[in-house]
């Protein structure tokens, strides 16, 4: 139970920090070719997945107890490294990040990964607060990286102001749950809450103001001012990768946290996080329809599709934490895809706009068909990825019984396609307004190809991904 | 017979054809159309297979394919045909491969059409021979996104607003549906999507439950067929789409609504369906006389196919609400014969809009004298869409109507009036395009060609026979609907 002993356990989070300092230094040192640098992210985080792969089963408890390595942890471990391999590649060609800040670009990569790792492990308030603490100093620093463009400057600083705050609340929080219980190991802090009686409503005090640190990450309502801003002003592969990754992050740990008061949340708070979840996609969807920049619309899109996961948090049961993974990981897939047809587009057009997408189908007919399937999958239409998620969400609101959930998420369904089949339209049913070709790079390529191939095969057989969930639901604090 | 899945080959054998058109280059438009007209020629083959393996006196589901697919809910690849479902999926295979041939008028962009094409034709099979709830809506779903970019790239002038109207129409109902499947799925015990065990009789759903599942699912077939009031996305899908996509909607996909209602609310939700049954003959008296009205007022003339295709469907309906042997009998007779009759309309109006480029019925005239042939054929199916006995367009409405006679009588008396004004209709429409003093406009028109010719023959051979020995039909379809019909308590014929 030694630190020493213990360590062995975050060989994957080491092997990534490490890595990350070593970027750093070659860059600084040899100045190494950009595809360089590149290469040594890709081949540090499959080591890292080696380890975490070969460390399974692992350990609850670990250091002091501020972490547990459980199977539900090891879940998301895994997708934060597969969504690490997809960002360095389709980042590899993005003309807006400058070739001498690659290393650094790649190093800050490997380390907000790493921080990933680290947070959905937490089983102490105050491990949950550095982690996300360390996840949001990356992001800040990620979402300005674009030097000289105002827009980039301007996302930095919104959601470093914007983020401060949250964290802040969070960290009050934290100290009036401390104060209440005495503890700040997430199973303590369950126990004592399960076996006295305190006054919900201080209880809840500090729950909400942690909650809000947390929602902040994840990008619900009320919490969701940052997203669009940040989003369209990040550097593209920087935006794809906030749309997955601290969104993941955050729901992981949400619902770790939300557990810790089990009982108690979903007895007072589960209604309240319904409307939530409601008001999540309704803001979401509908303002997503009048975006004219594909990066502010997907933004929204991220937004309400943080709404339709929520339903599955809610409901709670072992359908309803299924649901939520499934839907949270096939999301990632689709989104990932998404946003390297975005950056495919922009390092040619140069531009964001959803106007200058017209006639696509005719300039880039393969780019074409690309987006329209990952955005068919966004929409839900089966036989693709995105219906199955859907349809895991609906079930378990069904099951549970929460029909106004279904009802709401199957009208948002309707809304969203309404906006995604907007950009199909430009694409195919108008003209382009000049007619060149769009070639797409190899990297990026290797993820469009992998994302399409999985988006269909999730959707009609998609069995393995489930019993991946129902895996990682087993052992879990 | 060589133990093939012929049921998977019927259904997948279009989606074989994508994959080779895949590989052919997109100017090769001749080869494209060849390759596309072979696969839907092979699928229609396919499915004269499976009448020739099929046992038309026994009432089960016959040729079943199953194979486990998401075990984790009970979600299985579950096919099987029964009277019902194969004439529907013969009206597929044949418009669908008649259809093809006048895709032959369409030139840009032909690879893509015709992969979307196919792509469609594999959702509608699949509709009709799915036996899960999960597979069936998969399939449903599927037919929805072919049919956007069909309407929305090689459909008329206002083709983006009636694609993306028809699209989310139609995802709204389905939405619902997916709700409704839900909620059988976790009422049922044990859990299963399975449409025949859920149809068995032995689950019991209780009866504000079945109501609220049966308004559910009638949200989603209702838009399909369409019944009044959902009915307002057809006529600008119809009008703006191309064709040979206005034969597939019209003889197809609105069918998909009606075989809904058969294969699963009313088996499922037998209660339910006495409940709504006064209600759902109201709907369809609505649907028969105000779509008859409406097509009268169309000076567009695929508008007032559209309209009247809303009435002819009201017939199904009626037939449904009836709920006895006959009533049944009509309803799907009326499917299987509207799809043949008004896809032939469709046919013709395109024949007329490939030449004159216009679809004003005023502005014809007169046209018997210049296209003889084209008038011969158009007189024809128009009587036969009226329901002049003697063709297959009266024995459905007959029945139809017959069964429905002593249930709500004064409902079919109303209905009545509305094969008045479908006669009106349609002579006013053959005098306005075919009699009268010629307009000179049209004097070098040019006479139905071949290919044209060849889309048309069979269907109407179709109309002549059933229309004089209907039994052909009815001997295939009536022992399935014993089935519903003992669901609901009925005695079958």
């Amino acid at each position: 139970m030694s630190i020493l002993t213990d360590l062995k356990f975050i060989l994957p989070e080491l092997v990534l920090m490490g890595g990350a300092i070593f970027i750093l230094i070659s860059g600084l040192l040899f100045n190494i070719k950009e595809k360089v640098g590149a290469i040594l992210g890709l081949l540090i985080l499959s080591i890292s997945l080696l380890f975490l792969v070969k460390s399974f089963p692992a350990a609850d408890n670990l250091f002091f107890g501020m972490l547990t390595c459980d199977s539900f942890a090891a879940f998301f471990k895994i997708i934060f490294i597969f969504i690490g391999l997809a960002v360095i590649l389709i980042s590899v060609d993005y003309a807006e990040i400058p070739q001498r800040s690659r290393a650094e670009f790649y190093s800050f990569l490997l380390l907000i990964i790493s921080a990933m790792m680290f947070l959905v492990q937490a089983r102490n308030l105050l491990m949950i607060y550095l982690g996300i603490e360390f996840i949001s100093l990356i992001s800040y620093v990620l979402a300005a990286y674009w030097r000289g463009n105002l827009k980039s400057s301007e996302a930095g600083l919104k959601y470093f102001l914007f983020g401060t705050a949250c964290s802040i609340t969070m960290l009050y929080g934290i100290s009036i749950i401390y104060g209440l219980t005495g503890s700040l190991d997430l199973a303590q802090i369950n126990y004592f809450l399960s076996n006295n009686h305190i006054n919900p409503i201080v209880v809840s005090a500090g729950f909400v103001m942690v909650a809000i640190g947390l929602a902040f990450k994840m990008a619900i309502v009320p919490v969701h001012f940052w997203c669009p801003d940040v989003y369209e002003g990040a550097p593209t592969p920087v935006t794809a990768f906030f749309s997955v990754g601290p969104k993941l992050a955050g729901f992981a740990v949400f619902l770790r946290f939300l557990l810790a008061g089990s009982g108690f949340f979903y007895q007072h708070w589960a209604h309240l996080l319904g409307v939530l979840s409601i008001l999540t996609m309704l803001i979401g969807n509908i303002t997503a329809v009048t975006q004219t920049n594909i990066k502010r619309l997907l933004a929204y899109s991220s937004i309400a599709h943080a709404g339709y996961a929520l339903i599955g948090l809610v409901v709670g049961g072992a359908m309803g934490m299924t649901s939520l993974l499934v839907y949270l990981l096939i999301y990632m897939i689709m989104n990932i895809g998404a946003f390297a047809v975005v950056i495919a587009f922009s390092n040619k057009i140069k531009s964001d706009n959803i106007k200058d997408y017209a006639g696509l189908s005719l300039n880039s007919p393969y780019l074409a068909a690309l987006f329209s399937v990952f955005l068919v999958s966004l929409a839900g239409i089966p036989p693709l990825a995105g219906f199955v998620g859907k349809f895991y969400i609906f079930s378990a609101a069904i099951k549970e019984g929460a029909i106004y959930l279904a009802v709401a998420a199957v009208i948002n369904s309707v809304i969203a396609a309404y906006y995604y089949f907007n950009i199909i339209r430009a694409m195919y049913l108008e003209a382009p307004s000049e007619r060149i070709k769009i070639n797409t790079p190899p990297f990026l390529n290797l993820v469009l190809i992998l994302v399409l191939i999985l988006v269909f095969a999730i959707g009609i057989y998609p069995k393995p991904i489930i019993d991946f969930v129902s895996f990682s639901l087993i052992t879990r604090l | 017979m060589f133990n093939l899945p012929l049921l998977s080959l019927v259904i997948f054998l279009p989606v074989f054809g994508i994959s080779v058109l895949f590989f052919i280059p997109k100017d090769k438009t001749r080869v494209l159309r060849a390759i596309s007209v072979l696969f839907t020629f092979l699928t229609f083959l396919a499915s004269l297979l499976v009448l020739v393996n099929f046992n038309i006196n026994n009432p089960a589901l016959q040729l079943q394919e199953k194979a486990s697919w998401i075990s984790q809910i009970n979600v299985n690849y579950h096919l099987g045909v029964d009277g019902l479902s194969y004439c529907l999926v013969f009206l597929t295979a044949l418009l669908s491969f008649l259809a093809c041939f006048a895709s032959f008028s369409i030139k840009e962009r032909v690879k893509e059409y015709f992969i979307f094409y196919l792509l469609l034709e594999t959702g509608m099979l699949g509709t009709f021979l799915a036996l899960d709830l999960f597979l069936f809506y998969v399939f449903w779903e599927v037919t929805l996104v072919p049919m956007y970019f069909l309407i929305g790239i090689w459909g008329g002038p206002r083709k983006e607003y009636a694609a993306i109207k028809f699209f989310l129409y139609t995802l709204t109902g389905s939405v619902f549906m997916l709700l409704g499947i839900l909620a059988l799925y976790f009422m049922s015990t044990p859990h299963t999507f399975n449409i025949l065990e859920l149809a068995s009789g032995a689950q019991n759903f209780a009866r504000g439950f079945q109501n609220i599942v049966f308004a559910a699912f009638f949200l989603g077939f209702a838009i399909k067929v369409p019944v009044f009031p959902f009915h307002t996305w057809l006529p600008d899908a119809h009008v703006e789409a191309p064709t040979p996509i206005s034969v597939l909607l019209a003889g197809v996909l609105l069918k998909m609504g009606g075989y809904g209602f058969f294969r699963i609310s009313y088996p499922i939700l037998p209660d339910a369906a006495k409940f709504f049954a006064f209600w759902i003959a109201v709907l369809a008296v609505i649907n028969i006389v105000y779509g008859a009205f409406v097509a009268m007022a169309q000076t567009d003339f695929k508008k007032m196919v559209a309209y009247s295709s809303v009435s002819h469907m009201g017939f199904v309906m009626l037939g449904l609400a009836a709920m006895t042997p006959v009533g049944f009998s009509g309803a799907v007779l009326q499917m299987f014969n509207h799809g043949i009759i008004t896809g032939a309309m469709f046919l013709l109006v395109g024949v007329l809009y490939d030449r004159a480029h216009t679809r004003d019925l005023s502005a014809f005239g007169g046209l018997r004298e210049k296209i003889p042939v084209f008038s011969a054929i158009l007189i024809f199916f128009s009587l036969a869409s009226l329901g002049l006995p003697g063709l297959s367009g009266f024995v459905g409405e007959f029945l139809a109507m017959l069964g429905a006679f002593n249930v709500f009588r004064v409902p079919t008396i109303i209905s009545i009036l509305g094969i008045i004004i479908t006669a009106g209709y349609f002579l006013l429409m053959v005098e306005r395009v075919l009699l009268g003093p010629l307009n000179i406009k049209w004097n070098n028109i040019a006479e139905i060609n071949k290919r044209e010719l060849f889309t048309l023959i069979p269907l109407l051979v179709i109309v002549i026979v059933l229309g004089v020995y209907p039994k052909l039909a009815l001997d295939v379809i009536n022992p399935a609907l014993n089935i519903v019909l003992q669901r609901l308590g009925v005695n079958p014929l």
